[in-house]
C-alpha cells in the first residue's frame, strides 16, 4: 500500500471537513441553507472515510 | 480567459511556526501544510471569473514535495490544472528569486489575468506580486476588495483608508486580492476525487532557465539577520470602580490623547 498517497488522501479529506466547518460556522444564524449544505458535504466525506475502502480511494 | 493564480502552501493555521535558528527560515519539513487561506481567496475569485466568462484556472505554486496536499486542495476547489515548481535549487529563494521563478513558469502558459493574495499568511512580506508584475511587464492592481472583467478590461475596487478607489487596466494584468473579497468555497468529495485526475506539471529551476545566480539561497539578495519575539508589552492599568471609574477611564483616555 502506498502510505504517502493514503496519507495525502486522508489529509485532503480532513482539510475539506475543516474548510466546510469554517465556511459554515460564521453563518449558523444567517444562512441555514449554507449550513445544511456544509453538513451534508461533511456527512458525505465522513461516510466515505467510515466505509474504509482504501483501495478505492487510491484507485 | 486564461487565469493564473499564484499561491503559497503554508503551515496549517493550527501549527505554531518554528524558525530554524541556523537558516532563519520557517521549518516546513514534517509540518502539516495547507493552501494559504489568503491564496484560497484568489483561487475563489479566479473560479468565479471562469464561471462567468469561461476559461481555465491554473495554479502556480513554488514549494517542496509537501506542497502537494495544498495544490490538490485548490484543484479540488475547481482549478483546472497546477504547475508545481519543486526543486532543491529553489530552496532559500528570497522574494525576488521566488518572483523570477513564478514569472518564468507563468510565461510558459498563455495568461490574461494573474491573481495573487496581497501577502502570504506565513511570512507576510507582500513583495512578490509587485515584483511578479514588473517581471511579466503587466500592470499590478493591488488590494482588490472587488473584481470584475469586462471585455479586455479588468476593474477593481481598491481598498483605501477612506473607502475605495476604482482602478482599471487592460489585460493582461495582475490583481492582488484582500481578505474580505470573498468566502472561498471548500472542496467537496466529488472535487477531491476529481482533483486526482487533474494535471500537475512539475518544473525545476533548470526547466525555467534559472541558475544559482537567480534563485535559491545563493541567488538571494535578502538576508534575514535576526529573528526574535516582539518586546513584552508593559502591564495594563487596572481601574477599580469605586464610584469614580468612569472619570478615571476618561482621564486615562484624555492622557493618551484618545478623547
Amino acid at each position: 500500500m502506498n502510505a504517502r498517497a493514503l496519507d495525502e488522501h486522508l489529509e485532503a479529506m480532513v482539510l475539506a471537513l475543516h474548510a466546510a466547518v469554517n465556511r459554515a460556522m460564521p453563518h449558523v444564524k444567517d444562512d441555514p441553507a449554507l449550513v445544511d449544505q456544509a453538513l451534508r458535504d461533511c456527512e458525505e466525506i465522513l461516510e466515505v472515510i467510515l466505509d474504509g475502502d482504501v483501495a478505492g480511494w487510491l484507485a | 480567459m486564461n487565469l493564473v493564480v499564484c499561491a503559497k502552501i503554508v503551515p496549517l493555521a493550527s501549527v505554531t511556526i518554528q524558525i530554524d535558528p541556523a537558516t532563519k527560515r520557517i521549518i516546513r519539513t514534517g509540518v502539516s501544510q495547507e493552501l494559504d487561506p489568503q491564496a484560497a481567496k484568489a483561487v475563489e475569485e479566479a473560479l468565479r471569473l471562469a464561471d462567468r466568462h469561461g476559461g481555465s484556472v491554473t495554479l502556480v505554486v513554488m514549494g517542496g514535495e509537501d506542497a502537494t496536499v495544498g495544490i490538490r486542495s485548490a484543484l479540488a476547489m475547481g482549478a483546472t490544472a497546477a504547475v508545481h515548481l519543486s526543486d532543491p535549487a529553489l530552496a532559500g529563494s528570497d522574494a525576488l528569486g521566488t518572483s523570477k521563478a513564478l514569472a518564468a513558469a507563468i510565461r510558459k502558459t498563455p495568461f490574461d489575468l494573474v491573481l495573487c493574495a496581497t501577502e502570504s499568511s506565513d511570512s507576510y512580506t507582500g513583495l512578490v506580486p509587485g515584483q511578479l508584475a514588473q517581471l511579466l511587464g503587466i500592470p499590478p492592481l493591488t488590494f482588490a476588495t472587488a473584481l470584475t472583467v469586462d471585455g479586455n478590461v479588468v476593474t477593481i475596487k481598491r481598498q483605501s483608508e477612506g473607502g475605495y478607489d476604482t482602478v482599471s487596466a487592460e489585460l493582461p494584468a495582475l490583481v492582488t486580492v484582500t481578505t474580505g473579497i470573498n468566502e472561498p468555497r471548500y472542496p467537496t468529495l466529488k472535487g477531491i476525487m476529481g482533483a486526482k485526475k487533474k494535471e500537475i506539471r512539475k518544473y525545476t529551476a533548470a526547466d525555467l532557465g534559472l541558475g544559482p545566480g537567480d534563485v535559491g539561497a545563493a541567488g538571494a539578495r535578502e538576508r534575514v539577520l535576526t529573528v526574535g519575539r516582539p518586546p513584552a508589552r508593559p502591564p495594563g492599568r487596572t481601574i477599580k470602580d469605586e464610584g469614580d471609574g468612569g472619570k478615571q477611564i476618561a482621564e486615562f483616555l484624555a492622557g493618551q490623547k484618545l478623547v
